[in-house]
């Protein structure tokens, strides 16, 4: 099937690829007829050949998220299915955490942010593969040689001029989320920008490939081999984006329910400076969500518990844009511009973004 | 002459079923009764611009043709990697082009037709 979609997107060439990451696991998000082609592609003995995780699913690990009975035996339909075909079932959106992909290696990951990711900030190399396809192409160890996986497919086409000081998580997001929306394809070139922590370059790699097709950026400065794709750069588009272009993005502060961290699922950093501010301010007013990966979750295990006690919850495993959880609230605070784009159009639930202080402050009002 | 994008093999005559806009195969392809966007899509050859949305949208025209309910063929002004990932995967034959609402022979393996 590999060698048939590379006929028609390919020319027939393949690139045989280290890893896979699959997407399409939340029974939320592939229903009925998902888990019949899983569990079609297990019975007929389908095994993956490559290291292969898997994206967040409909319930999380602890099952803080309750669900109804049909989403949990569906998901436990598709863990099962994944599991007979050797997937390390980690339920990340972030698996660019615990593998250390190197620059200028070939992967099949389907999961946008996590492309982005390892595209710009190691330039390891991934397309966006659809589901099925990076699952496929973990089974048959390779996918079709698409433009991305080749250097000249990576030419910076767009010249970007970032002219603001380091860049915090919510305004990565609105960067990426500019540069997706007016530029749309092709790569863009950006000279100026400065992440604060990684947070921020997970916010601006998930704002980046949700309002664009693109999953790949060239920064200045942070990009390995920056300097040979200038070196490559055709540019036919140039853009400047400026504080102000930030600021009208950020405009109506509604009072939520609940305030949500973690799309893409934070880091540890993020959740133990959350943690330090609840311990010292006590019990917020509105519940604090934040998802995080299993990695992360199993190491704060104790804190997890000792902050549900301040109205933070802490899960892992599945998010609020998968999990058909979120369909419960009203308006949601979060300091993502992927969650801010995805949850409404999912779950019809308002969405209002917010500075991660900001965020907190919302939980305490 | 249609510019085959999924080879398939064999001729057939069908009718030519027209879709104008653009359709979603998760949302709009019903699986269990063959229908894209309203229309009986089984077993015809249909006609659409380009496909968009979510990219679980493989799995339903899978699922379409598990139950014997896909279309014999589909033709796109633009084809995609979506479109054409799910094409393989329901084993349904995909071209590039535009035809007129009529009954047309096709080879299904060069897209090579004429009128019925």
């Amino acid at each position: 099937m590999v060698l048939r979609i590379a006929d028609a997107v390919s020319g027939g060439e393949v690139v045989p690829v280290e890893t896979a990451h699959i997407s399409g696991v939340s029974y939320f998000t592939i229903g009925e007829y998902g888990v019949e082609f899983l569990e079609f592609l297990a019975s007929s003995g389908a095994k993956v050949s490559i290291l292969t995780t898997s994206n967040p699913a409909a319930i999380d690990l602890s099952g803080l998220l309750q669900v109804d009975e049909k989403v949990v035996e569906g998901q436990s339909r598709i863990s099962k299915a994944l599991r007979s075909m050797g997937v390390s079932i980690f339920y990340t959106c972030a698996p660019y955490e615990f593998i250390l992909t190197r620059p200028r290696t070939y992967h099949a990951w389907a999961e946008s942010n996590a492309i982005t990711y390892i595209n710009t900030f190691r330039d390891s190399w991934s397309d966006k593969n659809p589901g099925p396809l990076a699952l496929l192409g973990a089974i048959a160890g390779f996918v079709p040689k698409t433009a991305l996986y080749t250097l000249d497919g990576r030419r910076p086409t767009a010249a970007v001029e970032v002219n603001i000081g380091p860049l915090g998580p919510l305004e990565a997001g609105v960067v990426g989320a500019l540069i997706g929306e007016r530029i749309g394809s092709g790569v863009p070139y950006i000279k100026g920008a400065v992440f604060a922590d990684e947070e921020s370059r997970r916010e601006f790699a998930a704002a980046l490939s949700t309002y664009s097709a693109m999953v790949f950026a060239v920064v200045e400065g942070a990009t390995p081999n920056w300097r040979q794709y200038l070196e490559l750069a055709d540019f036919r588009d140039k853009i400047q984006i400026s504080a102000e272009d930030i600021a009208s993005y950020v405009r109506d502060v509604e009072t939520p329910d609940v305030v949500y961290i973690g799309c893409p699922f934070a880091d540890l950093e993020t959740v133990l400076q959350i943690v330090a501010e609840v311990r010292g301010r006590g019990p917020t007013k509105r519940p604090v969500y934040i998802s995080t990966s299993p990695g992360v979750y199993k190491q704060i295990q104790r804190l997890v518990e000792e902050v549900s006690g301040y109205n933070v919850k802490i899960f892992s495993g599945a998010c609020l844009v998968v999990s058909p959880y979120t369909r419960r609230f009203r308006v949601i605070a979060t300091d993502s511009l992927k969650a801010m784009f995805y949850i409404p159009k999912l779950h019809g639930v308002r969405v209002v973004p917010c500075r991660r202080e900001e965020c907190l402050e919302l939980a305490y009002a | 002459m249609l510019k085959p994008i999924v080879r398939g093999w064999g001729r057939a005559a069908s009718r030519v079923v027209k879709i104008t806009t653009p359709v979603s195969l998760l949302g709009d392809l019903d699986p269990e009764r063959g229908t894209l966007a309203g229309v009986d899509v089984s077993g015809k050859i249909v006609v659409l611009p380009y496909v968009k949305g979510s990219t679980v949208g493989p799995y339903v025209l899978w699922g379409a043709a598990r139950r014997g309910k896909a279309p014999l063929a589909i033709v796109a002004q633009k084809p995609d990697l979506m479109l054409i990932s799910a094409c393989v995967l329901a084993g349904v034959p995909l071209f590039q082009g535009d035809l007129e609402e009529e009954c047309i022979n096709i080879d299904l393996e060069s897209g090579v037709y004429d009128k019925c």
